[in-house]
């Protein structure tokens, strides 16, 4: 019943994610570079409304909403209190299928009257056609993951036979805990826009496989290039920008550039306070699954 | 909503419409919020959790369209035209055959415990929302009747197939506690009509609803549904009614049928048997 972004059908059905990914895609019907300044200013009031929430996904989703709803309405850019208006609408129906019931609360930085947010999130919900449990690349990790076998080395044998399942877990959670951390930077590069979430995540934990674990990374990207539901090609691309992204990501924190946002203050920073943010992340996911499906039922009539 | 023509009021918020792109027939159902409040996060899940379903066995949600500015919502269904009720007085002679009532059972069971793995009580199940393919016998369940729990609306019209002949002892005792136990007591309901072509527990209202339950399944007692009179106050009120013999009452079931039938209708629903649990009976392996 609860919304869980990593598993976003409640169930295993790894096929029905592949295929409905693509009815997920925000299709870009404009010139990203004209409406960039926009998109970016938009993804900034997002990143500021949903801090106050704090709730791992809900700028996610949101900016996806966002995304998604520019595709099919174009947003007047000279009217900045329409893009808050926009904003805090992505922000309100995200945290309501992430969150609690209701959306954003009053509040005096608002502006704006509940009942416009109200009718804002009914349009948004409307030129969405209500798909709301948006298939994002967190739905693909544990998928892809499970692709990565760990080639022990005779130093490591030892280790490995004596508690083989504890060392898979923990390569495991740690290529999806860095995978996690780099898609949610991927989001705000919007040249990455137009690629499936499939592709976004299989390239975010070759990139975290290519800096956590160098030696396997051939191995790696070998296995996750020959799923069936992988083309190659697609792939590659995808790769290059976001590992692109994350060389990036190195250089502006060692020249102490601000970041752009609050996502990268939250996301980019990490790369050498990397327990820290492990530790911030992984109580953010207990908390989202302690809330997740399956407590109360609901009834349908 | 320039999408879809409508073609006929079916009743009250539902009707029969076109799709204008894909010439496919639908059924439309107008769903109205209540005044001056916006969607509420609850609506917004579940809503696009049906939409994400897909069951063979389940009536598709294709589609949701705004209408009108704020007011309301259209749920765009796929198409199915006979439901069990119609289908039970077209084909009496095909619902004879022990393998046709088998198949059904075993449709809805698998609609029944998919919803179920959704944590999702349908609450509704009944002859008037399960729709049979007459060409394939594939059924269907549907959740258009939906949700008076919602928005307190009266969209049930109360010349529909009277709905409670299906509804579980619990919620006619107590229409707050709920699970999907319920669901299984009307596909048992169900299963027992499929083979008499009748309903088993057929009253006049509610109140009687639970006294012809009663004079069928036995009236509860503390070995029967412990804690039972604690959560039912007005039970002295009913007379005591002994179990009357299943056999007698639903003849021409085979004994595996009279098993699973008595394990669907167990009053107690702590003890009722699960859609999954009921799939593997000894009734459907042969």
């Amino acid at each position: 019943m609860e919304f869980d972004i990593q598993n976003p059908l409640s169930q295993d059905l790894q096929q029905s994610i592949f295929a409905m990914e693509s009815d997920h895609l925000p299709l870009l019907n404009s010139d990203l570079d004209s409406d960039h300044h926009l998109r970016r200013q938009i993804i900034n009031l997002i990143s500021i409304f949903s801090q106050k929430l704090n709730h791992p996904f809900v700028s996610y989703l949101a900016i996806n909403y966002f995304h998604r709803f520019h595709a099919v309405h174009s947003i007047p850019g000279d009217k900045p209190w329409i893009l808050k208006l926009v904003a805090v609408s992505c922000v309100s129906l995200a945290f309501k299928m992430i969150g609690g019931d209701s959306g954003v609360q009053k509040d005096d930085e608002l502006m704006f009257d509940i009942g416009i947010v109200e009718r804002m999130e009914f349009m948004i919900l409307g030129a969405l056609q209500w798909r709301m449990r948006s298939i994002t690349p967190f739905a693909f990790i544990k998928f892809f993951v499970s692709f990565f076998k760990l080639r022990m080395s005779s130093f490591d044998d030892d280790n490995a036979n004596d508690d083989d399942q504890y060392h898979h877990n923990h390569h495991h959670q740690a290529l999806k805990d860095r995978a996690t951390e780099i898609i949610f930077k991927a989001q705000i590069d919007l040249k990455l826009l137009g690629f499936k979430p499939s592709l976004i995540a299989a390239s975010a934990l070759l990139c975290a496989s290519h800096e956590l674990y160098p030696f396997q990374f051939p191995y790696f990207k070998n296995s996750i290039s020959s799923c069936s539901y992988v083309n190659e090609d697609e792939l590659l691309k995808c790769y290059s920008v976001v590992q692109e992204l994350v060389m990036d990501g190195y250089e502006s924190m060692l020249s102490c550039k601000t970041p752009i946002n609050v996502l990268d203050l939250d996301y980019s920073s990490s790369e050498d306070t990397h327990s820290k943010t492990d530790e911030d992340e992984k109580r953010g996911l207990k908390r989202l699954k302690m809330s997740t499906f399956g407590k109360t039922p609901f009834q349908l009539s | 909503m320039e999408k879809y023509k409508l073609i006929a009021k079916i009743k009250k918020g539902v009707f029969q419409g076109l799709c204008l792109l894909s010439s496919q027939t639908v059924t439309l159902k107008q769903l109205g919020f209540p005044d001056n409040e916006g969607v509420p996060g609850s609506l917004i899940k579940e809503i696009t959790l049906l939409q994400a379903m897909r069951h063979a066995n389940i009536i598709r949600l294709i589609d949701v369209v705004n209408h009108q500015e704020q007011s309301s919502i259209v749920l765009v269904y796929e198409s199915m035209e006979t439901n069990l009720t119609s289908f039970i007085r077209i084909y009496p002679k095909v619902m004879k055959i022990p393998r046709t009532i088998k198949e059904l059972l075993r449709q809805i069971l698998l609609a029944a415990s998919y919803y179920h793995s959704f944590n999702i009580v349908h609450g509704g199940i009944k002859p008037a929302n399960t729709f049979i393919d007459p060409a394939t016998n594939t059924l269907k369940i549907t959740d258009f009747v939906w949700p008076r729990t919602l928005f307190n609306s009266n969209t049930e019209d109360p010349n529909e197939e009277l709905g409670f002949c299906y509804k579980a002892p619990e919620i006619l005792v107590e229409h707050k506690q709920f699970s999907t136990a319920i669901d299984v007591w009307s596909v048992g309901c169900i299963f027992a009509e499929m083979v008499t072509q009748k309903p088993l527990f057929s009253a006049t209202s509610e109140f009687h609803q639970l006294a012809k339950i009663f004079s069928i399944m036995g009236t509860p007692s503390e070995e029967t549904w412990p804690g039972f009179s604690r959560i039912y106050r007005y039970l002295h009120i009913y007379n005591h009614c002994k179990p009357k013999d299943l056999r007698k009452l639903v003849t021409g079931l085979e004994p595996a049928g009279i098993d699973l039938l008595h394990k669907l209708l167990y009053m107690d629903p702590k003890g009722r048997i699960t859609a999954r649990q009921a799939l593997e009976h000894v009734y459907f392996q042969n």
